[in-house]
C-alpha cells in the first residue's frame, strides 16, 4: 500500500486532467438558448410581435435560415423574423383564433448554426382577442439540422451556465466519499492486524475528506444560491451531509482526547466503523424518503437522466478521477509527514 | 452466556437500587425539564397543528437529554478496577448485551414517566396512542443502544461526559427523524406509511445491536 503512494506517476496524471478539467469545463461555451422574453402574454386572432434575447446563438450571422415557431400540442405557428441584432430578434406570429390544445405555447428557434433550441411554456394567451381572423394556415416545419455546429454542454432551464460545477461539486463529493472509504478498510484493518501505520493512515484519510468535504460544501453552496435562491436551503441531504461532517470532526475530537497511543487508535477505529455506516444511511437512505430538492433524490432526475447528449460525462469521468487522485496525493503527503514526525520521535527517545 | 447475561443484567439493577440517589437525580431532572417548558411555553394559546408539532419536538427533545444523562453514567458508575474483573471473568458480548438490553429499559422507564409528565401538564392530543408507544419503544430503544457504545468508548477517555454529546447527537440524527415522522402519525387520523416507519426503525435496531456486539470487544481490551 505504501508502495503506490509513494509512486509518483498517477500523481503526476492528476495534473493534466485537473488542467484538461478546469480548461475545458469552464471555457467550452453552453448550448444555445432564449435567455429572456420581454412579453409572456399573447393575444389570440392577431399579429404578436415578440422581442427575444439569446445566449450564445449566431443569429445574425446564420439570419438567412433562421426559422421560428410557436407551438401548442400539435399545432405549429411560424414566425416571421422582421429584426435580427446580435443576438437579439423580433419574431412576427399570427396567430389564428380556434382552440388550442394546451395553455402554454412553446417558442423554437431553428438556425443552420445553432441547431434547433426552445424555450418551453413561454407564452400563454391575454384574456382579450384581437378582431383579425386568419385561416389556419398549415406551417412547414423543415430544418436543415437540429443540431448545433460547436461542441456545447446542455443549457437547461434554471441551470444555465451552473451546470459546469458538475465537475467541481460533484467530484469533490466523490473523492471524500472514496476517501471515508479508504478510512473504513484501513480501520478494519486496524482492528484486525494492529498494525500503527493503518492507524495513521485512517486518521488522515478522514483529515483530507474533510477538506474536501468542505471544498464540496462551498462550491454546492455556490450553486445551492444560483438555482435554488439560498445557500443553505433547509434540505434533508443537505443537513444530513452537514451531520455526518460533524459526526468525523467528533471522531478527529475523540482522537486527540485519548492519551494512550494503542487504546487511541482501536477507539476511534470503533467510531469510524459506526459513523461510516450511519453516515452511508445519513447520506443515501434517508433522503430517498423524504422530500429533498437535490438531483437524484425524492423523485427528482439525477444528472445521467438531464444529460442527454452525453457531452457533459466526456469531462465528467475524468473530473471524477482527477480530484480523486489529487485527493489522495494531499493524503500521500500528510502521511509522509506524519511518518516522518513519528521516526523522529521514536529516535529521541 | 444468556445466562451469564441476565446475571449482568441483574447486577446493573442491584447497583441502581443501591444507589437510589441517581435514579432519583434523573427522575428530578425530568421533572424540572418539563416544568420549565411548562413555565416557558402556554400551549393554550397555540393552534392545533402547532401544538401537535410542538408537542412532538418537545417531547423528543426531552428524551434525548434524559437518556444522555441516564446512559452516559452506565460505564462510570463502577470504578475501573471492577471492569478488569469482569474482562477476565465474562464475555464481552453478554456484557455489552446486558447494558444494552438495561439501557432499553431504563429509557422506555424514563420515556413512560415523561409521557405522563408530558399528559400531565400538556393535555392528551392523541387520536393514534398505540402509534406513539411504537415511536417510543423503537425510538427511545434505538437512542439507548446508540449511547450505550458511545459511552463506552468515552468511558476510556477524559472529560468523556462532553465527548458523549458531540459523539453521539450526530449519530443520532437519522435515527431521530424517523422516530418523529413515525410519531407525528398518532397525532393524525390516518396511518398511512406506519408498517414502512415501523420496519425502517426497527432495522436500525437491529443493524445498531450487531454492530455494537461486533465492535464492543475492541473497545472493552485494555
Amino acid at each position: 500500500m505504501l508502495k503506490i503512494l509513494k509512486a509518483t506517476w498517477w500523481k503526476f496524471l492528476s495534473i493534466p486532467l485537473l488542467i484538461y478539467i478546469v480548461a475545458f469545463g469552464l471555457l467550452q461555451p453552453i448550448a444555445p438558448g432564449i435567455s429572456s422574453i420581454h412579453q409572456d402574454k399573447i393575444t389570440i386572432g392577431e399579429v404578436n410581435f415578440i422581442s427575444i434575447e439569446t445566449y450564445n446563438t449566431h443569429l445574425e450571422e446564420a439570419a438567412s435560415s433562421s426559422q421560428a415557431w410557436l407551438k401548442n400540442g400539435e399545432t405549429f405557428i411560424c414566425g416571421v423574423f422582421t429584426e435580427i441584432k446580435n443576438n437579439t430578434a423580433i419574431i412576427g406570429f399570427p396567430i389564428a383564433r380556434k382552440d388550442y390544445e394546451k395553455r402554454f405555447f412553446d417558442l423554437i428557434i431553428n438556425n443552420d448554426i445553432d441547431g434547433t433550441f426552445e424555450l418551453r411554456d413561454a407564452l400563454v394567451p391575454a384574456e382579450n382577442f384581437g378582431n383579425n381572423s386568419f385561416s389556419d394556415v398549415d406551417c412547414k416545419v423543415e430544418v436543415n439540422t437540429n443540431e448545433s455546429a460547436f461542441f456545447t454542454f446542455p443549457n437547461r432551464e434554471i441551470l444555465k451556465e451552473s451546470i459546469r460545477n458538475l465537475f467541481f461539486h460533484v467530484c469533490m463529493w466523490f473523492a471524500m466519499v472514496f476517501l471515508l472509504i479508504f478510512s473504513l478498510g484501513s480501520s478494519v484493518a486496524y482492528l484486525n492486524t494492529g498494525k500503527k501505520p493503518w492507524d495513521t493512515m485512517a486518521h488522515l484519510a478522514v483529515v483530507t475528506a474533510m477538506v474536501f468535504g468542505a471544498l464540496g460544501i462551498l462550491t454546492g453552496m455556490v450553486w445551492a444560491k444560483f438555482t435554488w435562491g439560498a445557500f443553505w436551503p433547509n434540505d434533508p441531504k443537505l443537513n444530513g451531509v452537514l451531520v455526518a461532517m460533524l459526526a468525523y470532526l467528533a471522531y478527529l475530537i475523540l482522537r486527540g482526547s485519548a492519551k494512550d497511543e494503542s487504546k487511541k487508535g482501536r477507539l476511534a477505529a470503533v467510531y469510524n466503523i459506526f459513523a461510516f455506516v450511519l453516515y452511508i444511511i445519513f447520506i443515501y437512505v434517508i433522503p430517498k424518503f423524504s422530500s429533498s430538492l437535490h438531483p437524484g433524490m425524492g423523485g427528482n432526475p439525477a444528472f445521467s437522466e438531464y444529460d442527454l447528449d452525453s457531452s457533459l460525462r466526456i469531462v465528467f469521468y475524468p473530473a471524477v478521477i482527477a480530484w480523486t487522485l489529487l485527493a489522495f496525493w494531499l493524503f500521500s503527503i500528510l502521511l509522509r509527514i506524519e511518518l516522518i514526525n513519528e521516526d523522529l520521535e521514536d529516535q529521541l527517545i | 452466556m444468556i445466562s451469564q447475561m441476565f446475571s449482568f443484567l441483574w447486577k446493573e439493577f442491584l447497583v441502581e437500587w443501591r444507589n437510589k440517589s441517581v435514579l432519583g437525580a434523573i427522575l428530578l431532572y425530568a421533572f424540572s425539564t418539563v416544568y420549565i417548558i411548562y413555565s416557558f411555553q402556554n400551549f393554550k394559546k397555540l393552534s392545533a397543528e402547532e401544538l401537535y408539532s410542538s408537542w412532538n419536538i418537545l417531547f423528543w427533545l426531552v428524551i434525548l437529554f434524559i437518556t444522555v444523562n441516564a446512559i452516559s453514567k452506565s460505564f462510570n458508575h463502577e470504578g475501573s478496577g471492577r471492569y478488569l474483573y469482569y474482562y477476565t471473568i465474562a464475555n464481552p458480548t453478554a456484557f455489552i448485551l446486558a447494558k444494552i438490553l438495561y439501557g432499553i429499559l431504563s429509557v422506555l422507564l424514563l420515556s413512560l414517566i415523561t409521557l405522563f409528565l408530558f399528559i400531565l401538564f400538556f393535555g392528551f392530543p392523541f387520536q393514534q396512542f398505540y402509534i406513539f408507544l411504537l415511536a417510543m419503544f423503537f425510538g427511545g430503544g434505538g437512542l439507548a443502544i446508540i449511547f450505550v457504545l458511545i459511552s463506552a468508548i468515552a468511558s476510556k477517555v477524559e472529560n468523556n461526559f462532553v465527548l458523549v454529546s458531540i459523539m453521539g447527537f450526530p449519530l443520532i440524527l437519522p435515527f431521530m427523524a424517523f422516530t418523529m415522522q413515525l410519531s407525528e402519525l398518532s397525532f393524525a387520523w390516518f396511518d398511512t406509511g406506519l408498517t414502512k416507519n415501523v420496519i425502517i426503525l426497527a432495522l436500525f435496531d437491529v443493524l445498531l445491536v450487531v454492530l455494537s456486539v461486533i465492535l464492543f470487544p475492541f473497545i472493552w481490551r485494555n
